[in-house]
């Protein structure tokens, strides 16, 4: 990059909101991935105005610019691989707003969910959306990613709440998208194409979020089935029984051999699926639901069911989900973790799927995650050390992905596509939606600065690169 | 329980076992402040795979970004793959060290001078209110030396007062007991200068309970300090030391009453390993015991109630709750001698003082001790006790209207 463009930038901002050392730039070269690559220059911009400024540089001198939250994304979005600029939009925190009478929370991108989520619950609000990473990723990222989570049965996920935004265009006007009315038709909707367009087709500055009025009661059940068929058998009969689980989680049998002794209980012989449950609500529709739901376990052959009717209970058993993830090291190095969503009828064909190719592949590959909306969590484990198995891995993943849409599903429910499912993403769209997509993406973003190299199938270059 | 500050992982093992998945970023007290990946464990340890790799421009820069961190272990509570973060930082802070060799900072001459303590403080001490006085001149922003060395003047200026007689000039070699446990106590650099009243209150309580202590006078600084700037040869040096001064003594248990002494004497077999000592020094460290941990867990210690005139709140110090995993026994002691329950759950934030941290960064330093400090006092305490030297020195100098105490103070015999 143009040492006179870094000059510039570093005058509109200041010298302590760049960095321009390669040690420090280096802190923003990743994501949530294995995937890196050095950026030339890191500004932390606190205005829609200075980053309006630093696009319209970018489409003069003709340098990439890649928005990042907390660099907590699953796909690589935020990862600079054509180099040029990061925009960390993590200054720009402030909550402007939280209107109890309007149900609305106007916000910055940068601000913590787990902050936000505090903040309007001290007005007896509550913004649902619940990724795993809600303690440190930004609503930024979560709007940019369309990010999803556990209570995604009952409530949806982030598009559902977003109203409206103010987002700067990669040719540097500052727009506003939707409205901060529930209900809203005037023009196109650009406000959901933002969603999940993976920081490709602007720089949202402003976020006008739907918030829920906060449930009184909450209890979480665990469920242990003797087969993997008679728990995923059980959780198409929970929803079709209008139970309205809030959360549906669920492990399998290689999943619960990683966790089964981190487990807060001792988990009966013979299970080898365990189905996590949360219901929220008012206070006596909540133990309905949940009685009917150990009820509706127990006549799909559950071994042993768990009712957490206090906190601390119910805290021990998301407690043993959420050690899913580190326990996973235990089996092999590396992973490929997939999120793959399918439709509800389809999850215990996709599962059983999923273990087919584990068998064939030769690789130990786990299932766990929302049962309850179809979007499975898949973790493909292997040994990059081990040829064999750095070979298998990809295959596998291929495989699934086969599998997924054959199953009518998607390649990814919340992580999005980025820079690690790209080069799958003909498996699921077409050459025209392609084309159409790409022509949309020209018409915000005609000189390709914006966060290049995502979400469309590369021309395949390298994405590793420690040298400048 | 897992000791966070310090599993099983070779400090020198790669950190490319970091996932990347940022959670570190919610708990560190420093990214908090500062908001940038350079000083949380997700930065440093990608940082240092690329240098590793060979991708570092500058060394000093990874210097830098390697000295900003807590090693408070805050991070490795939070760690998805359970990462001893504070043993990596220490490890690549060392390998650093050795590798591109040595670099003046105050943060290494507050490390040798830890090391030195024993021969200087009976020294310095006829000298010590002509050092206290020199020590606030010093510190003053209009001084010369502040102007030469700022960072080492305002470290210099938080220290507390030198006590005029150093701990073990006031304290007796042998304490005699009535044949119950004997014990050797290390004093360590903190009380031997600065809180000689802890020692004496700890001695106090082995009287009355008729515990025989022996207090060996050629014992020197634990290592601490040494093996956070990465002095790591100074640091086995300190702890073959320790082995040849307190190995052989006839006693059941080696206890200090300084949390950071106690954390890293019991770390003496992972310090000492693949040396000559490394099997004596792991004998050592099972005898040693934080104090409160003694009294509660094997003296079976319970203060009189007595009448204080404040309410008191407990700081733990990382090295206590993380470090020992001792979280309920200060909080024994102190709810027997104030007859109140003390639920208040542990404290997760570090106190600023890290090790060097303080001198190196003492304006952020202090920032985050007045952030401690003033919690404390919005939750309505009046007296803060705590069970570490080092927290010690750096609650006092940011305590407005907030007496810091070492916790042994509060839970003596009464007389």
């Amino acid at each position: 990059m143009d040492g006179a463009v870094v000059q510039d930038i570093t005058g509109l901002v200041g010298a302590q909101r760049v960095l321009t050392s390669r040690e420090e730039r280096w802190c923003y070269a990743y994501d949530a991935t294995d995937r890196e690559h050095l950026p030339d220059l890191v500004v932390f911009p606190e205005s829609a105005e200075e980053i309006s400024r630093i696009l319209k540089w970018a489409n003069r001198y003709g340098f990439p610019v890649v928005p990042r939250g907390a660099g907590t994304g699953r796909s690589g979005g935020a990862v600079p691989v054509a180099g040029g600029v990061v925009l960390v939009l993590t200054r720009m925190n402030r909550i402007l707003e939280i209107n109890p009478e309007d149900l609305v929370a106007v916000v910055e991108p940068g601000v913590i969910l787990g902050k936000l989520k505090a903040a309007v619950a001290a007005h007896g609000l509550y913004y649902p959306p619940d990724p795993g990473s809600a303690d440190y990723c930004t609503i930024g990222g979560n709007v940019a990613e369309c990010a999803g989570g556990a209570v995604a049965v009952q409530y949806g996920v982030t598009r559902d709440y977003v109203l409206g935004l103010t987002v700067v265009l990669p040719t540097g006007e500052i727009i506003d998208a939707g409205t901060r009315t529930m209900k809203g038709v005037v023009g196109y909707d650009l406000t959901r194409l933002f969603l999940g367009s993976e920081g490709t087709l602007g720089v949202i500055t402003q976020i006008i979020l739907r918030l829920v009025p906060q449930p009184e009661a909450r209890q979480t059940l665990a469920a242990g089935f003797a087969t993997l068929e008679a728990a995923t058998l059980a959780v198409g009969e929970i929803l079709r029984a209008g139970l309205t689980p809030t959360a549906l989680e669920f492990m399998d049998g290689a999943t619960l051999s990683c966790v089964r002794d981190l487990l807060p209980f001792a988990l009966p012989a013979g299970v080898a699926a365990l189905l996590l449950l949360a219901v929220e609500g008012h206070p006596r529709d909540v133990a309905q639901r949940a009685g009917g739901m150990v009820r509706l376990c127990r006549e799909q052959g559950a071994r042993a069911v768990i009712h957490a009717r206090k906190r601390e209970e119910a805290e021990r058993l998301w407690q043993a989900r959420r050690s899913v993830s580190p326990a996973t090291a235990r089996l092999k190095p590396q992973k490929i973790s997939e999120d793959v969503a399918v439709p509800l009828s389809a999850i215990p064909k996709l599962v059983a799927g999923v273990q087919e190719i584990s068998r064939r592949r030769l690789l130990p590959i786990l299932c766990f995650g929302h049962a309850g909306d179809g979007n499975i969590h898949i973790n493909v484990m292997y040994d990059r050390g081990v040829e064999g198995e750095r070979q298998a891995a990809p295959r596998a993943v291929k495989d699934i992905f086969t599998l997924v849409r054959a199953l009518k599903g998607t390649l990814s429910g919340e992580h999005g596509i980025g820079l690690t499912k790209a080069p799958y993403l003909r498996m699921e769209l077409s050459e025209e939606a392609i084309a159409l997509q790409k022509r949309l993406k020209q018409a915000f973003d005609p000189n390709n600065i914006m966060n290049p190299g995502k979400i469309f199938p590369p021309g395949l270059r390298s994405t590793y690169s420690i040298n400048d | 329980m897992v000791n966070p500050l310090s599993a099983d992982i070779p400090s020198s093992s790669p950190s490319s076992a970091c996932v990347r998945c940022g959670a570190c970023m919610a708990v560190c007290p420093l990214y908090d402040l500062l908001g940038r990946e350079t000083v949380v464990a997700r930065g440093k340890l990608n940082l240092w795979d690329l240098y590793q790799a060979g991708g570092v421009a500058s060394k000093e820069r990874l210097r830098e970004v390697l000295e900003c961190c807590l090693l408070c272990g805050a991070c490795t509570e939070k760690c998805a793959v359970g990462l001893a973060v504070p043993d990596l930082i220490k490890g690549a802070r060392a390998e650093l060290r050795v590798r591109e060799g040595w670099k003046w900072s105050p943060a290494l001459v507050l490390a040798y001078l830890a090391w030195q303590s024993p021969h200087l403080l009976p020294a310095l001490a006829p000298l010590a209110p002509v050092i206290n006085r020199l020590k606030s001149r010093v510190g003053r922003e209009s001084g010369l030396a502040y102007r030469l060395w700022p960072h080492l003047a305002w470290g210099l200026q938080g220290l507390p007062d030198l006590s005029p007689v150093p701990f073990r000039s006031q304290a007796p070699r042998h304490l005699p007991g009535r044949g119950k446990v004997k014990i050797a106590f290390f004093v360590g650099c903190g009380i031997e200068a600065f809180f000689p009243r802890a020692g004496q209150a700890f001695l106090a309580i082995c009287q009355h309970l008729g515990i025989e202590v022996v207090i060996p006078p050629d014992q020197g600084c634990c290592g601490l300090l040494s093996e956070s700037v990465g002095e790591r040869d100074l640091a086995r040096t300190q702890g073959r030391q320790m082995v040849q001064e307190f190995a052989a003594l006839p006693v059941d248990f080696v206890v200090t009453a300084c949390a950071s002494c106690s954390y890293q004497l019991k770390r003496l077999g992972v310090l000492l390993d693949g040396t000559p000592e490394a099997r004596a020094g792991a004998s050592l460290a099972a005898k040693v015991k934080e104090a409160s941990e003694f009294l509660v867990q094997v003296a079976g210690y319970r203060p009189d109630l007595r009448q204080l005139p404040a309410e008191v709140a407990f700081h733990d110090p990382c090295h206590l709750h993380r470090g020992q995993g001792i979280i309920q026994e200060p909080r024994e002691l102190l709810a027997a001698a104030t007859g109140r329950e003390a639920p208040q759950p542990r404290e997760l934030v570090c106190c600023g003082q890290g090790g060097a941290f303080g001198v190196l960064y003492p304006e952020i330093s202090r920032g985050l001790g007045a952030a401690r400090t003033q919690a404390h006092r919005q939750k309505g305490a009046q007296i803060l006790a705590t069970s570490c030297t080092g927290c010690l020195v750096q609650l006092r100098q940011t305590a407005d209207n907030l007496r810091v105490v070492h916790l042994l103070e509060l839970v003596g015999p009464v007389t």
